[in-house]
């Protein structure tokens, strides 16, 4: 009897990856935020520069190459067109779900780095 | 394979699946199998269209309950310095309003939603595990018309529905008052994660063939995406629900500042549920919205996949703003703005789904039905309750609305008009899908403008009152503040919302009926929930070839009423259902599923009478209550479940010839336990969330604090290496099952509890033996929390495993049937690794930090 | 009285007011604009409708008009978090704030003195709030002041602010804390810098027993009741700390933390039944301790405590 390898499970995650990425880094950023205000290590500098900022900066960084490259991923599948949601073909249809979901955790992880550069660390 | 390649049965230009005339016997055989129980034996009923539909009524009795609370609330504010209603009346009064409606009336009505429509919407005979479905509904009806009644004795919860520690303390709170929300309300969540892994497994494994992901309606997606954020969310808050508990009942102090423990540490935990919550409550509501709208307009809806986007992106950030509801706390500014951003990035995918809605009946002709006056209403409510949620996520704008009847109006207009609304579009839509015949137009069309104006007249002015200075939860106000008129304004308000829904409650009584049969189309819908149904739904399940069938192939109803597509009958003369493939939906096996039974109803009245004894600490009667729940349980299961390969592959029409039984991977019941252990992890997430929580906030202190110490590293490496010895011995196990050895099998699983027990027990020992305690201060507290949680899992692998060597003793486990045993081995090396996480926790985790 | 969030009294609730302002004018717009487009949607031209159908116009509504206007929104609402946050100069006067289940004790640690229910503040100085919880979780909210900030027990927030112009300002507690946390007000009066220095030196001076004998009636009445077990009164014997402190109780507007107006009638009144007037309070009733005589004698000596 055929197995049916259920083809794309994968491609569930991989739909989900920004999103999961997104999570990683608000996780991140709020807790190493919260641990160096109440350890009182937010002075300290990082490679020069206040580790609060520096860190929060540099994490949001990684999390948008990472989001970008699933997203990118993705636009190659749908050879660079976004035309109509990719129709009801399920493998291009997933391809042009995650690049969506990569750009929505894009602009969500681009919004939540901006407050790091206007306000104070820890008051 | 040899000859020329079959056609692949799913396309559309293959020849119908199966052909006329249809042999004769085979519809009755059908009927015979789906039919429902009547008379005394009604409680037995498991159809997913029954208990859908009772699901529903009960969850609107509550919100008619909670209704009739918030009037009385009003009348009391009608007024400044009223003394209609006194302060102890009053805050039961909110904190039950509250609670009912969030967990007895929100949450419960859109899981009924989904048990009702779904199977129809993706032409599955039933969802994969009817009787669990059917048990959330009993053990949800007789807890919560408990929970309920515990008002009329004085004994409601009044600490809010937030149930803020220390105010829900023992110390503050001596009363059983708090103990009736904790308890009464926690297994209520259980039962919503019952539901949403019914939900999860029956919307990923059975959709009708070819209903591809691209192609699911997007209700489905809202209910997967609704499921999966109570899997993640409730955690949070049963975890929650168990340490207050262990605080007021044992003395373990999580939430007592003066012995280490944090208030904050609930509100996390609380809001990490509270706000994705919403949420939960939204988003099925938006899946409705997206499904009435094109039938109402006679259009496809626009931008389908970026619908189903927002809901997936929606799904997630919304775990990303607990914390605003937090601003106040004097949590640093920097933390506050990610919070902030992250309900900013909310709020995008929300404005796509407005748009598409209104893209949508742009494109068609609307009709000014009842549903779409509705959806209407829900629009301006909504669309008002969504700005004003913007406002409250501005952080300083938030420190003078927070906490004030701004925040009321807020969430009302977001609740009323992004879920009431809907519901009631949705009820005025599907009503002729259960009944045939439809509500009435000229009652749906007064009660919409009543509960329209209604609603507007009492929120709306509750934005100015609340930023005049009225606080919220406060049972009088002084006159002299400018505040009578608002509140006057409010009350009036109330009244007439009332009204309306005094109309739709007539109206429904009149004219709604059940017949569990439905034919024809009234609004002509484009979706499969509208294909001629009996207690068996569709007579054959249908091949999908687009996203609105019954537009783009008029024939379609007819063809799946003659049988002419998959399944048209029963192949072992039971109830069946065909399971395909998560993402393309290719059919995989026939899972065979349990019909009517009286043990899960047992199994309801048990868990409920068990934790509503606790409650008022009649600890036998609880045992005793404890012990049905779980007998009955087994019984479901052993006669219910695993029944092996009782027929060879059976035929269901275009050459595919499929198995009436699976294991591992391709069966529902491998997945629903995958889902649970995703819920169980996510407990022991909050678990080790709190250890930390509690380590960083007991600022420079030593960790332990002085005075305590944990055992010696040599004491626990051995409890580990117990531990550790259990999982191979259950892999052992699986392998001695493979040679088909059942005894040895036996032996083995035993030999594993004991080593796990053993294990656990020895590590509980070397704890107390160093002379930790829980009582003393938080750390221990945080400790013993991880050990009661382990000895949790404990007792439920004892279970499971006396479960398993006794359904070998009976023969009914070998290398075939070995369902059961892939479930238990799986729950098992979850505990295993659990248990293993949480000595790193307890042993290494301090030292670490040392 | 300034109770509310659009009648600010100092520059910080005023840049709050500002931007409430602003969400609301903003949110209206936005508001109209959508039901125009559902109105059009609905009912409008072949053309509109075919472009309010069109895919570009959830991109164009649905996405990038909510970017552009939240990412302007985000960096506003930074600076405005920013100027609030920083602190500004250092405060020149620091108040130590407790919540208690349903009062409020303040403290003026530089100045050694404990009152209740009552905050005075020089105009113009730069003011911190020390804010705490003797109980469960309370919440300090005095809209024409400033947003509020919760008193958490093991914890120590903080608010600072100045006031621009004298006047008495109304807040009240904004977390659910209990049975009355509804009669959980304060006063917050704020006065010129000279006035706020008598008031200061007036707390200073020693309570001492009174000649006069309908009040010497009411000093005794104090100390029969056992009153003193859980109020002070500077300068007395007194120094419970259960309850409020007394010291220059005449002078306060308000009893019971802003539930009557302080007055001797009141007064007496509360004395002998407190529980009726606020029921759930930790205070006892006095009726059946002391006879009418002693309870307008005693009302008549905390009301001369001025």
């Amino acid at each position: 009897m055929m197995r049916a390898r259920a083809p794309g499970f994968s491609a569930i995650t991989g739909a989900l990856a920004a999103l999961l990425v997104w999570a990683g880094h608000f996780t991140l950023i709020y807790g190493a935020h919260a641990l160096a205000c109440e350890r009182g290590f937010a002075d300290a500098a990082l490679l020069g520069l206040p580790a609060v900022p520096a860190l929060v900066l540099g994490a949001s960084l990684a999390a948008l190459l990472a989001v970008g490259l699933v997203g990118w991923r993705a636009w190659r599948r749908l050879d660079g067109s976004l035309a109509a949601e990719a129709g009801e073909d399920a493998p291009r249809f997933l391809a042009w779900l995650t690049l969506a979901t990569a750009l929505l955790a894009a602009l969500a992880i681009l919004w939540e780095a901006v407050p790091v550069l206007l306000l104070h660390s820890c008051r | 394979m040899a000859g020329p390649p079959e056609p692949d049965p799913l396309s559309p230009d293959a020849p119908l699946p199966n052909p006329l005339p249809r042999p004769a016997g085979e519809l009755e055989a059908l009927e015979r199998a789906w039919r429902r129980p009547t008379g005394w034996r009604f409680p037995t009923v498991v159809n997913n269209t029954w208990i859908g539909v009772l699901y529903l009524g009960t969850a609107l009795l509550f919100f008619v309950l909670a209704g009739v609370l918030a009037l009385l609330m009003r009348a009391q504010l009608a007024l400044p310095e009223n003394d209609l209603i006194g302060q102890d009346l009053y805050n039961q009064l909110f904190t039950t309003h509250g609670t009912v409606m969030m967990f007895l009336f929100a949450v419960p009505a859109v899981e009924a939603m989904g048990v009702y429509l779904l199977p129809a919407m993706l032409a599955a005979r039933d969802l994969p595990f009817p009787r669990l479905s059917a048990y959330a509904y009993w053990a949800y009806a007789i807890g919560g018309l408990v929970f309920f009644s515990s008002i009329f004795y004085g004994a409601a919860p009044d600490g809010g529905w937030f149930m803020y520690p220390p105010l829900t303390g023992k110390q503050y709170s001596p009363g059983v008052n708090a103990d009736f929300w904790l308890l009464g309300i926690g297994f209520i969540e259980i039962s919503a994660i019952a539901g949403a892994i019914e939900i999860i497994v029956g919307v990923l494994k059975n959709r009708a063939p070819g209903m591809t992901l691209a192609r699911m309606p997007i209700f489905a997606w809202a209910m997967l995406v609704f499921a999966a954020m109570i899997v993640f969310a409730f955690p949070a808050v049963i975890w929650g629900t168990i340490l207050l508990e262990l605080e007021r009942a044992f003395g373990w102090p999580f939430f007592i500042a003066a012995r280490g423990g944090d208030p904050l540490l609930w509100q996390h935990l609380f809001w990490f549920f509270g706000h994705p919550e919403v949420y939960i409550i939204f988003l099925p509501a938006a899946g409705m919205v997206s499904m009435i709208i094109p039938a109402m307009v006679q259009a496809r809806l626009v931008g389908h996949g970026l619908v189903a986007m927002a809901l997936l992106g929606t799904g997630f950030l919304s775990f990303g703003l607990w914390v605003h509801h937090m601003f106040a706390t004097g949590i640093p500014n920097l933390s506050l703005a990610f919070f902030s951003a992250a309900s900013f990035a909310v709020s995008v995918p929300t404005g796509i789904q407005v748009f598409a809605w209104i893209a949508t009946i742009a494109t068609g002709r609307p009709r000014l039905q009842v549903p779409m006056l509705f959806i209407l209403g829900f629009l301006f409510i909504f669309v008002l309750g969504g700005l004003t949620g913007v406002m409250v996520a501005v952080v300083p704008f938030d420190w003078q609305a927070h906490d004030t009847y701004f925040v009321v109006a807020h969430l009302h207009y977001v609740l009323i008009g992004g879920m009431v609304f809907p519901l009631l579009a949705a009820i005025y839509y599907w009503a002729p899908a259960a009944g045939g015949q439809g509500l009435s137009r000229r009652l749906g069309t007064f009660a919409f403008w009543l509960l329209f104006l209604g609603i507007n007249l009492t929120f709306f002015p509750m934005h100015v009152s609340g930023l005049m200075g009225m606080p919220r939860r406060v049972w009088t106000y002084p006159a002299g503040m400018g505040l009578e008129v608002w509140n006057l304004l409010s009350t009036i308000g109330a009244v007439v919302a009332a009204l309306g829904v005094l109309l739709v409650a007539i109206d429904v009584l009149l004219h709604f009926r059940i017949k569990g049969t439905m034919a024809g189309n009234p609004f002509h819908a484009g979706t499969l929930e509208w294909l001629p149904q009996g207690n068996y739904a569709a007579r054959s399940i249908p091949r999908v070839t687009s996203r609105e069938p019954l537009w783009d192939d008029p024939d379609l109803a007819e063809q799946v009423l003659q049988g002419r597509h998959f399944l048209p009958g029963t192949a072992t003369g039971r109830r069946e259902s065909l399971v395909t493939s998560p993402v393309e939906a290719r059919p995989q096996y026939l899972a065979i599923i349990p019909g009517p039974g009286w043990a899960h109803v047992l199994a309801a009245i048990g868990t409920a009478g068990f934790f509503l004894s606790l409650t008022v600490e009649w600890v036998l009667v609880a045992a005793g209550f404890g012990a049905l729940a779980v007998a009955s349980v087994l019984r479901w299961l052993w006669t219910g479940t695993d029944l092996g390969e009782i027929r060879e592959p059976a035929e269901i029409g275009g050459g595919l010839r499929l198995p009436v039984y699976a294991t591992g991977p391709e069966s529902v019941g491998w997945w629903a336990m995958v889902v649970l252990l995703l819920v169980d992890g996510t407990i022991f997430a909050c678990l080790a969330f709190t250890h930390g929580f509690l380590w960083l906030v007991n600022g420079d202190g030593a960790w332990p604090p002085a005075g305590m110490a944990l055992p010696p590293l040599p004491a626990a490496a051995l409890p580990a290496a117990l531990v550790a010895a259990s999982g191979a011995a259950i892999c052992l196990a699986g392998r001695l099952l493979r040679r088909g050895r059942a005894l040895a099998m036996s032996l083995a699983v035993l030999a594993a509890l004991g080593l796990l027990l053993a294990g656990l027990g020895t590590d509980l020992q070397a704890l107390r033996a160093a002379g930790l305690r829980p009582e003393a201060h938080a750390f221990g507290a945080a400790v013993f929390a991880n050990q009661f949680w382990q000895g949790v899992h404990a007792a439920a692998v004892l279970v499971m495993a006396l479960y398993l060597v006794a359904r070998s003793w009976a023969g009914m486990v070998d290398p075939v049937r070995r369902l059961t045993f892939e479930v238990v081995r799986l729950f098992w090396l979850y505990a295993v690794a659990q248990a293993l996480a949480g000595m790193a926790l307890t042993h290494l985790f301090p030292r670490g930090l040392a | 009285m300034q109770h509310s969030v659009f009648s600010p009294m100092g520059p910080e609730a005023a840049r709050i007011a500002e931007l409430a302002w602003l969400l609301f004018l903003g949110g209206g717009a936005i508001f109209l604009l959508v039901m125009l487009a559902l109105l059009l949607a609905l009912g409008g031209g072949e053309g509109v409708r075919r472009r309010l159908g069109a895919r570009r116009a959830i991109l164009a509504g649905g996405v990038a008009f909510p970017v552009a206007v939240l990412s302007a929104l985000l960096l506003h609402v930074l600076g405005v978090a920013a100027a609030l946050g920083a602190g500004g100069r250092e405060p020149a006067l620091r108040i130590e704030v407790t919540g208690r289940q349903y009062w409020w004790e303040v403290r003026y640690p530089a100045q050694g003195i404990t009152t209740a229910n009552e905050i005075r503040v020089p105009v113009g100085r730069r003011i911190e709030l020390l804010l705490d919880s003797g109980d469960v979780i309370h919440s300090f909210w005095v809209p024409a002041l400033h947003g509020k900030r919760d008193m958490i027990p093991g914890r120590v927030t903080s608010l600072r602010f100045s006031l621009d112009r004298p006047g008495v300002l109304r807040g009240q507690c904004a977390e659910f804390c209990g049975t009355q946390h509804a009669l959980m007000a304060m006063l917050v009066i704020a006065e010129e810098e000279s006035a706020f220095a008598a008031w200061v030196a007036r707390h200073k001076v020693p309570v001492a027993a009174p000649a006069d004998p309908t009040l010497a009636l009411g000093w005794q009445a104090f100390g029969r009741a056992g009153c003193g077990a859980c109020h002070a009164i500077h300068g007395t014997p007194w120094a419970g700390r259960s309850g409020p402190d007394l010291t220059l109780l005449g002078e306060r507007r308000s009893l019971a933390a802003g539930t009557l107006d302080n007055h001797q009638a009141t007064l007496a009144g509360w004395i002998a039944g407190p529980q009726e007037i606020k029921p759930g309070n930790a205070m006892p009733a006095f009726n059946t301790v002391l006879d009418g005589k002693e309870l307008r004698a005693l009302a008549a000596w905390l009301e001369s405590l001025r």
